[in-house]
């Protein structure tokens, strides 16, 4: 087998993906997820265009990434997790497939992603806006504010949404 | 007409923080249509103002797509989901990828019997749920023919590139390929149709690969991986961690001479990518989102020192400096 260069992907790859594999299993309970997590954790490398030769402590370094991926990953779940909630509430609702569940549980994971930092009122009116086409005055009344300060939050979510995008283009 | 714009919005800030407070000034019921007219202007006034616009209403759509979509309230799931949430460590950074959203929606077969053709077009990756709970990412390009039984389970690769991850069920699972055939033992792998073989690369899990004209098949363990034709199997080798990295919408390079990363570029796009001896050697690390292949194109021109010249939108030249 030819050498594998240090400080490429590769080499990374080869020296620490079984451990780092073992750590996911143990937090996670789950070999499928850690594999996953794993592979993830690597791919995440190359995006951040992080100079592999700069990172001195390479599996402290791995295991920060992985912890966010994993924190992510329970969120996915939580999210999941509520949309079965409701959807067995449901009286006599038609069941969704499994491919637009799917999108579904995706699409709302990646729009809970997106406000989860913002401060709760500042959340739920841009929810109740956008989701649910609730009037701004009715949005005032709902959450005991001004509908100025309506506008204002509306304005600071989006502002928070594309602040975020620039984050993710590499 | 500077200042005349609307209440309260700076021209002279962020334009990022204009767009925002213009869709929240659009949003509201009260807007008038002398607020639309003032909107209006600030987005002929410049090309900025435009993309900002342009990135607000993509934001936007997301949020009106589930709203559509979803037969349930969305905004009491994710209520739900935040009361739920005790193990999230708060202040980590969020690293999702913003993916490309794409799926398909079809009606189910009320029988097990199920049988379906899926294919991509070129640039297009999709994600799709299989009926048995399996789940299946097709690449640019590719098309399967799907084919359930109560009896079997069977897959066939007609062209392009796949990444399975399989559902436990009673029934044996199969992959052909003009080439031969791919049993997973309970896997997640990918397999991709070239015009000399099969390759295929195992994630996690155990596949057996048999080539069509070869009575002795081989096992391929986790992170191992190789090409296969109708009679033989190459030399077992490891997978990269990349073999899988399109099912996130990105390519990546870790190394890699340029001319291959071109060539694996030019399978998502329409068109021909040429490129001379001098770019082709030249060597590239990074992870490249698919969904704007122009950009990626572009970058280039930034980090290597190469000039990429466009005859037309299908003809791209890549020359490397002397």
């Amino acid at each position: 087998m030819q050498p594998v260069p240090e400080y490429t992907l590769e080499f990374f790859y080869r020296s620490h993906h079984k451990w780092l594999y073992g750590l996911l299993r143990r937090h996670s309970g789950c070999s499928e997820t850690a594999a996953e997590l794993a592979q993830d954790t690597f791919l995440r490398l190359l995006i951040r265009h992080q100079d592999l030769k700069q990172i001195d402590e390479p599996r402290a370094y791995l295991s920060h990434i992985a912890r966010c991926l994993l924190a992510n990953h329970w969120r996915r779940c939580d999210i999941e997790r509520a949309y079965l909630e409701v959807l067995s509430q449901q009286p006599e609702r038609t069941e969704p497939s499994p491919e637009t569940r799917h999108a579904i549980i995706e699409t709302l994971y990646r729009i809970d992603a997106m406000l989860q930092d913002l401060p709760a009122k500042v959340r739920q009116a841009f929810l109740l806006s956008r989701l649910e086409d609730v009037r701004y005055a009715d949005i005032a009344k709902t959450l005991k504010v001004s509908e100025r300060m309506v506008k204002k939050y509306m304005a600071q979510a989006m502002l928070h949404c594309l602040r975020l995008e620039d984050d993710f283009l590499l | 007409m500077k200042g005349k714009l609307n209440s309260g919005i700076n021209d002279h800030s962020d334009p990022l923080e204009q767009a925002a407070e213009w869709f929240a000034i659009l949003q509201d019921e009260r807007a008038t249509d002398i607020d639309r007219e003032h909107w209006h202007q600030w987005l002929q006034a410049s090309e900025v103002h435009r993309e900002a616009w342009g990135r607000v209403e993509r934001i936007d759509r997301q949020f009106r797509d589930v709203s559509v979509q979803s037969t349930q309230s969305a905004r009491e799931i994710l209520q739900v989901a935040g009361q739920n949430r005790r193990r999230l460590v708060r202040g980590l950074a969020s690293v999702a990828i913003a993916a490309p959203l794409g799926w398909i929606v079809w009606r189910m077969l009320p029988t097990e019997v199920w049988q379906a053709d899926i294919r991509t077009v070129v640039g297009e990756i999709r994600d799709i749920e299989l009926p048995d709970g399996s789940r299946l990412w097709l690449n640019t390009d590719s098309a399967v023919d799907l084919d359930y039984q109560p009896a079997y389970r069977r897959l066939v690769l007609i062209t392009g590139e796949i990444h399975l991850h399989t559902a436990p069920d009673n029934r044996p699972l199969r992959i052909d390929t003009p080439f031969g055939n791919i049993t997973p033992l309970g896997t997640r792998f990918t397999v991709r149709l070239e015009d000399e073989g099969t390759y295929v690369s195992v994630t996690a899990g155990k596949v057996a690969v048999t080539p069509r004209q070869h009575g002795q098949g081989t096992v391929l363990e986790a992170g191992q991986a190789l090409t296969f034709d109708q009679q033989q199997i190459s030399v077992t080798h490891p997978a990269t961690t990349m073999d899988d990295a399109w099912r996130k919408g990105i390519l990546v390079a870790d190394n890699l001479p340029l001319g291959d990363f071109l060539d694996q570029l030019a399978r998502y796009r329409h068109g021909v990518i040429r490129y001379d001896e001098r770019a082709a050697g030249l060597k590239l690390v990074g992870a490249y989102p698919l969904d704007d292949t122009d950009r990626i194109l572009d970058a280039l021109e930034e980090s290597l020192p190469v000039t990429v010249t466009r005859l037309t939108p299908w003809w791209v030249r890549v020359t490397g400096h002397h």
